[in-house]
């Protein structure tokens, strides 16, 4: 085994060194690595577990980030470099010990100052786009206006960590003022919410509807605002359009054309592939299931629009009976086989059993987009009541008026619309809310937060979703604050020129990312094109010696939208300390090498 | 109106599953003349022994099952079965359901652990708790799936897996008409098509075929198998020899374990060869690459140091590998898939694995060697002394796997700056690496100040092991966090629980026992 050094040189150490020779021994003692050694591992298993019952936010605040944490890292640097240096003068023996302690200083010095002057954070790019020359770094600040001097000012702000509550709220002084900043909530998904707001200045009625579809599914809401050019009119979707105008117009009844002409045969056991068959050229979209619930229930045969719409049927209630869609459409259920089999060519069933049932499906109508279905309201005659006029493809024209919260049928199949209400002078507000709904609705993060007056009053609260700002007030001050992901200006700018993603054998599973891009430096009036794929990262100043030194920003794919293939995420990284963790790196491993293989087998000690 | 004619077509292709009556599924015959018939599956050409392996693991969780009317079928007869009689299979209890809470919720028999196909479809809240965990999952890769709807997921692909086969969907036989696109989908065939008519179909088709029945000879072959038995061979030979040196059996002994280590090569070489890449992509394969580590440097040690004990020590360490890598096809999975992206083509990531896991070897073969030290050391009653050669083997051992897992632990920061651009991140999987070598590195720390000797450093040898199955096992299976994601699974959690407790009973023991003289 190696030659214990540590304990030889403790009792070598003579009294009559100098105090700073003494206080190197000390912060040398292997006791003190031993210690810092322990507690290091300790608090890391710590911060593993904290980030799997938490997120890495939290770990990395109160842990790896934590100035205490640094501490400990810096008092290891110490414990090494005094340790090397109580082997003053070394000897050839030391040299294995010598290079593995300066490595690991070295590395550890390299990670500081990379995380001191270097950045990560990330850049979207889209084809055509301008190029880009800002990175959205993974650090939520908080921007707030000085209430007396207008000046922004700019704070570090995770709401991950320590989440504000209202029970717990994070109170922040606005600078050069008395005012207080009160955040007291948090949603990881906040949505945006138009509603009807009294408003006397405006000239224009506002209505807000509530419409209910046919399946049972949560009521629309719906507000619409008289004469304005883009809150007078909504569309529920291509194939439905709601208008607030000054008059009904004179309905024209939709001329019908069929343009489509299909049949179907559905077979229970192979949803999946329905035999269609067109006399038109376009398919009609419509698709259908055949299938019970549980096995010995009776058949039921799903229907779905094109749109996703659907509804599910008795088959015994279908069957030989035209069923006329709200869209126009007209389904027959011509034939059924409970046991379909083919003879001679021929479909046919053998026997009553369900065992495997098939449908003939005949439809026709006219393409669902063609002729959308149209709801139109008035003012009325009365202040609290408005005219409407329901157009549908497949059915006469529906007019009427209707009171203050009252319902009405606006002609579309299975629809049902009641007046919530009216505003003689209103205009339409948007406000930021937290998302009720499940975790896999989209949303923003969002903060609630308002002012407090030195005097104790307290202003009107509200929600600032991420990437927005919003002004707040109280008792006559008022400050601007914005809620966002820090950004971080590069010295040059990047344009996406290509992005392609390739497939394995037979799959939808991306093989690799592949992307060109260019690179702009308006000062050096330089263009330099660049290739970036999954594991070769494209790098700015190109070129070994930006590298080695840590001086370039490197771009790594790192995220894409299958949706959209004209955009990619990459990577940015800037890391000054690249070089010292690389040579420290490379200096401990060969000097754990030469200490373990470059001596004399150890000789055991007795 | 209706084209009869496509309906014709349609049907015959389906005369298959339209026959459908309550007897018992039917055997097709079990004609190993399909093994080198070749499919494309989970993005690659590939045997239909492979195939039907693969497939059988993925429904069964065995690579053979037992059946109530036909008793024990392999996995080919089981799957060219769902192909060409596919009436009756989905009353064959095939489908396995391992999750004890999930067959509980849906009133399955507790007692067994395979159903039909029928008795899942029926299940409304199967579906249910399915479409929960699908909607989980869509909001992202960090989603948080509750554990029910994770098993009733994983069922649920089971029984699509099955319909699939049933259907004959999963036969992508038929190579695409123009050859010339490499990367097009392969379709399966409408009609039955006899074997020597689908062979003929394949022959145009550019593919190794040299391959193919390599494949298939490594599938027949089970080069680890072979591996583990020849290393305990080994290891009753040299416990044979005694303390009379036998020079006959100690050479036999060794010339065993020789053959061990080189069926692991063989069966390594022949992995990476077919599937294109080295054997880095998850636990299955980190196993194997465990107990060969382990295995080759007792042999290098052996050879240099004039030892046997190091053979004797790595003998556990690899039939425990290989036997618990050959258990559970559905944890442990052996099929040779394509890797994800961020792992394909990379030289540093490849070096970064097999010298992490290299070190682990190392360590687990230290490991065995301390427990000899602990148990010697108990039964005599006497602290090893500090030149004693098995203590000197112990350190060794460590002296190898310190370095190993240093220029592992560096080599992933060399990989993650290229891959993710950023050398360290306090990855859990990185935290847990470095927390692993902290532990060795106070092991060795602590006996140079002489806190501890040769009982202390073995002692210190199983209790840091427990690290290296942390970083190497729990970071993956119990953490469940962090970047190195696509190696995330499930299972085995008793299996590595059980030998976690058991290690630490041995700790307890061995500091309660510990000897006090020297």
């Amino acid at each position: 085994m190696p030659s214990t050094d540590f304990s030889k040189k403790k009792s070598d150490s003579p009294r009559s060194l100098s105090l700073m020779m003494r206080a190197i021994y000390a912060l040398g003692s292997l006791h003190l690595a031993m210690l810092l050694l322990i507690t290091l591992t300790g608090v890391c298993i710590v911060a593993t577990l904290l980030e799997s019952g938490f997120s890495s936010r939290v770990a990395r605040a109160y842990v790896y980030g934590s100035p205490w944490f640094n501490l400990w890292l810096v008092l290891l640097c110490l414990n090494l470099i005094c340790s090397t240096l109580t082997r003053w003068p070394w000897q050839r023996h030391h040299i294995g010990f010598v290079i593995t302690h300066a490595g690991i200083i070295i590395l550890l010095a390299g990670a500081l100052l990379g995380r001191a002057r270097g950045f990560e954070g990330s850049l979207d790019l889209s084809r055509g786009a301008p190029p880009a020359n800002q990175v959205l770094l993974d650090r939520p600040r908080l921007t707030v206006e000085s209430p007396a001097t207008g000046q922004l000012f700019s704070t570090p702000f995770d709401p991950e960590v320590r989440t504000p509550r209202p029970d717990r709220p994070r109170l922040l002084p606005l600078p050069s003022s008395d005012v207080q900043l009160i955040i007291d909530g948090y949603t990881p998904r906040s949505i945006e919410q138009t509603h009807l707001q009294p408003d006397p200045t405006s000239p224009n009625p506002g209505i807000t509807l509530e419409l209910t579809g046919p399946f049972g599914s949560e009521p629309i809401r719906l507000p619409l605002i008289l004469n304005s050019p883009s809150d007078s009119r909504a569309n529920l979707s291509p194939q439905a359009v709601v208008e607030f105008l000054p008059k009904l117009p004179s309905s024209s009844q939709p001329s019908v054309t069929p343009t489509f002409r299909e049949t179907q045969m559905i077979l229970a056991r192979d949803p999946a592939q329905p035999i269609l068959h067109n006399t038109t050229g376009k398919p009609s979209g419509f698709r259908f299931f055949l299938g019970s619930r549980n096995s010995g229930d009776p058949l039921e045969l799903e229907i779905l629009r094109p749109d996703g719409s659907g509804e599910i049927y008795r088959l015994t209630d279908l069957l030989n009976r035209t069923l006329e869609d709200f869209s126009g459409t007209k389904i027959l259920v011509a034939r059924y086989w409970p046991n379909m089999i083919l003879r001679d060519g021929q479909p046919n069933t053998e026997g009553d059993q369900p065992i495997n049932p098939a449908v003939l499906v005949m439809l026709e109508g006219s393409l669902p987009d063609t002729t959308p279905a149209r709801l139109t309201l008035a003012p009325g005659p009365t202040p609290d009541s408005i005219l409407f006029l329901g157009e549908s493809p497949s059915t006469p024209p529906t007019r009427g008026s209707v009171q203050l919260s009252k319902s009405f049928s606006p002609g579309w199949k299975g629809w049902s619309v009641r007046l919530v209400s009216f505003e003689p002078h209103a205009r339409l507000e948007t406000v930021t809310l937290p998302s009720q709904k499940q975790e896999t609705t989209p949303g923003r993060p969002a903060l609630h937060g308002h002012l407090r007056s030195p005097d104790g009053t307290i202003g009107p609260a509200r929600w600032i979703a991420s990437g927005t700002s919003a002004v707040l007030t109280s008792a006559g001050a008022a400050s601007r604050i914005g809620f966002g992901l820090e950004l971080q200006n590069l010295p040059f700018s990047i344009r996406l020129d290509s992005f392609d993603v390739p497939r394995d054998p037979g799959t939808d599973e991306p093989a690799n990312f592949l992307a060109s891009v260019t690179f702009t430096d308006e000062k050096k009036k330089l263009e330099i094109p660049a290739q970036l794929e999954m594991n070769h990262p494209a790098t700015y100043p190109p070129g070994l010696l930006p590298q080695i030194t840590g001086l370039s920003y490197k771009f790594s794919q790192a995220g894409w939208d299958p949706q959209n293939l004209n955009r990619t995420t990459l990577q940015v990284l800037h890391d000054p300390g690249w070089f010292l963790k690389w040579s420290g790196s490379l200096l401990m491993v060969a000097g754990i090498f030469s200490m373990f293989y470059l001596r004399r087998e150890p000789t055991p000690r007795t | 109106m209706i084209r009869f004619l496509s309906l014709l077509f349609f049907g015959l292709s389906l005369t298959s599953v339209l026959a459908v009556s309550k007897d018992p599924a039917s055997l097709a015959e079990n004609d190993s003349a399909y093994d080198t018939l070749v499919l494309q599956h989970r993005g690659r050409i590939k045997p239909f022994l492979s195939f039907a392996q693969e497939l059988t693991a993925s429904l069964t969780g065995r690579t053979s099952i037992f059946l109530p009317d036909h008793g024990k079928v392999g996995a080919r007869q089981l799957i060219l079965s769902l192909w060409q009689k596919p009436a009756g299979w989905e009353n064959e209890p095939i489908i396995l359901v391992e999750d004890p809470a999930l067959r509980k919720i849906l009133n399955l028999a507790h007692d067994t652990r395979l159903f039909s196909p029928r008795t899942l479809v029926t299940q409304p809240q199967l579906a249910e708790l399915t479409r929960q965990a699908e909607t989980a999952r869509a909001a992202g890769p960090q989603a948080e799936i509750p554990h029910l709807a994770n098993a009733a997921q994983t069922v649920s692909l089971r029984l699509r897996l099955f319909s699939s086969l049933v259907s004959g969907d999963a036969f992508r036989v038929i190579p695409p008409s123009t050859p010339s696109l490499e990367n097009a989908p392969w379709s399966s065939p409408q009609l039955p098509i006899p074997l020597s008519e689908l062979l003929e179909k394949q022959s145009s088709s550019a593919f190794s075929r040299a391959k193919i029945q390599i494949e298939v000879a490594y599938l027949k072959f089970h080069p680890f198998r072979l591996s583990w038995i020849a290393w305990l061979l080994s290891s009753i030979v040299l416990l044979a020899v005694g303390q009379n040196k036998n020079p006959r059996l100690l050479s036999i002994g060794t010339l065993l374990a020789w053959v061990g280590l080189s069926l692991l090569v063989v069966g390594f070489v022949i992995r990476i060869w077919i599937a294109g890449r080295p054997p880095v992509t998850n636990m299955y394969e980190s196993i194997l690459w465990v107990a060969f580590g382990s295995g080759l440097f007792a042999v290098i040690f052996t050879a240099r140091h004039h030892s046997t004990i190091y053979l004797l020590a790595a003998s556990p360490v690899i039939i425990l590998s290989l036997i618990a890598s050959d258990l559970q096809p559905a944890v442990l999975d052996p099929s040779l898939n394509p890797l994800v992206p961020v792992l394909r083509s990379n030289f540093w990531l490849t070096t970064h694995v097999l010298t992490i896991t290299l070190s682990y070897g190392a360590f687990a073969l230290a490991t065995a060697l301390a427990h000899f030290l602990v148990i010697r050391s108990i039964r005599i009653n006497k602290l090893p002394s500090a030149d004693d050669s098995w203590v000197l083997h112990l350190y060794r051992c460590l002296q190898i796997g310190v370095l190993l897992l240093a220029v592992g632990v560096i080599l992933g920061g060399v990989w993650a700056n290229y891959s993710w651009g950023r050398f360290w991140d306090w990855d859990p999987k990185e935290t847990w690496a470095l927390i692993a070598l902290m532990a060795y590195i106070i092991l060795l720390h602590g006996r140079l100040g002489g806190w501890w000797g040769g009982y202390g450093l073995a002692v210190g040898s199983i209790a840091s092991f427990l690290t290296i199955l942390m970083a190497w096992y729990g970071v993956n299976f119990v953490l469940g966090r962090g970047l190195h994601s696509y190696g995330f699974g499930n299972g085995g959690q008793l299996y590595v629980g059980a030998f976690a407790l058991l290690e630490l009973i041995v700790l307890t023991f061995a500091l309660v026992r510990r000897p006090k003289s020297s």
